[in-house]
């Protein structure tokens, strides 16, 4: 279970390490080497990192909006995997969308109607999600299918991969953080109330 | 006092379906298109302790009461479903199209209210489905305070509903002829005694 460092020492900020820590071993920034994580890494030094990262994921760039936050409030004892489980329908979802959407938009004639359902579909479960720019990316998008515009659209659909790849990519990284605080024995913290 | 409670709680839990706890529950069918959407609804409404069933079109929503295909309105084992909940725009059949094809139907099932779901918030579509006798229209993404507020204003009619049939019930018990001295209690007033609607108010409070 030691896939990500979680503690650079004192004088490296933690968010800086976190994202840039690689996931498959420990990264040579590392001050304190892994063995000894685990006894200056308690689970409220965790929690609190994965509070700090949540955090970020909302107020730095608003990845994320209050929806993620009502889907949080749907987890419980009983359905501890529930965030987890909707979100990996997300990405699921989502691949497939961005699939067929390159697929329309590389045809000879843009079917624009089968364009426009696809974003639709897509801006739809990100909102359901939370996922805040992914769902304004496929709003931009949709205004350039009603106009039938290809160049226009293929650009948009770049943006709404984009994001939908950082996002994917933020989202794993926090769904990462929470194994490891339950690994240790313990519970992800369900106070988030710094959103309004 | 026992007995007229008995009664009550025996009118609603006809109406309503039974938990494994035996406590009357709601019972939900949802309709969406989106694996994602059905999810959450599904998880919405299972927190808010309803029983649900979720399906992903128009058509299955129809088949699932009993009402396409052909068993058609045989009454086949009937469904009760106290609530239907679906998305407006589907492929196939819209939530809309669904709607009316639910209020054409016989008395049954043109009492099940439906409520719209929508991510689009245009008022022609909104006036459209109310006119067509949705009971509500909700903006998604669908959050825990709607469909709590849903919950209360159908267990609400419910509640109704049980006082009028518990009460012919009690009327009933008064012209036989008592068999017990329990049974003799029942000579009560018309009027539903507050006793006996504070057990249910209370009930609201907590949903």
């Amino acid at each position: 279970m030691r896939k990500v460092p979680m503690f650079c020492g004192p004088s490296v900020p933690k968010r800086r390490c976190l994202a840039q820590a690689p996931k498959d071993s420990c990264s040579s920034k590392c001050i304190v080497p892994c063995r000894q994580l685990k006894k200056t890494m308690d689970v409220g030094q965790m929690q609190r990192q994965w509070i700090d990262y949540t955090k970020s994921l909302f107020l730095e760039k608003g990845f994320l909006d209050g929806q993620f936050l009502q889907l949080q409030q749907l987890q419980d004892e009983n359905n501890p995997d529930f965030v987890v489980e909707v979100v990996s329908l997300f990405f699921e979802d989502s691949e497939r969308l961005l699939k067929d959407l390159t697929f329309a938009l590389d045809q000879n004639g843009v079917d624009f109607k089968k364009v426009d359902a696809h974003v639709h579909q897509l801006k739809g479960s990100s909102s359901s999600i939370g996922a805040q720019r992914v769902k304004n990316a496929c709003i931009a998008f949709r205004n350039f299918c009603e106009e039938q515009n290809t160049d226009a659209c293929l650009r948009c659909l770049q943006q709404v991969k984009q994001e939908y790849c950082i996002v994917k990519n933020k989202l794993e990284t926090m769904f990462r953080l929470e194994q490891q605080i339950v690994a240790a024995g313990g519970s992800i913290p369900t106070e988030l109330s710094f959103i309004g | 006092m026992a007995i007229t409670g008995d009664i009550f709680r025996q009118s609603i839990t006809e109406m309503l379906a039974e938990s494994p706890s035996g406590a009357p529950e709601l019972h939900v069918l949802a309709v969406d298109d989106s694996l994602v959407d059905r999810k959450v609804i599904e998880r919405l409404l299972k927190i808010s302790s309803c029983k649900v069933t979720v399906v992903e079109s128009g058509t299955r929503a129809l088949q699932y009461l009993g009402l396409e295909g052909e068993n058609g309105s045989l009454g086949f084992d009937s469904v009760k479903v106290n609530l239907i909940m679906t998305d407006y725009s589907m492929p196939g059949m819209t939530g809309y199209e669904l709607l009316k094809k639910i209020k054409q139907e016989s008395s049954v099932f043109r009492e099940i209210p439906v409520v719209i779901m929508s991510s689009e918030n245009v008022l022609t579509r909104i006036d459209r489905c109310l006119e067509e006798g949705a009971e509500d229209f909700l903006l998604k993404p669908v959050k825990l305070s709607d469909v709590r507020r849903l919950k209360d204003f159908i267990m609400k009619g419910k509640v109704k509903e049980g006082e009028k049939i518990s009460h012919k019930r009690m009327r009933s018990i008064d012209c036989s002829p008592p068999l017990t001295a329990t049974c003799s209690l029942l000579s009560l007033p018309c009027d539903p005694s507050p006793s006996l609607l504070s057990p249910l108010s209370t009930k609201k409070a907590r949903l």
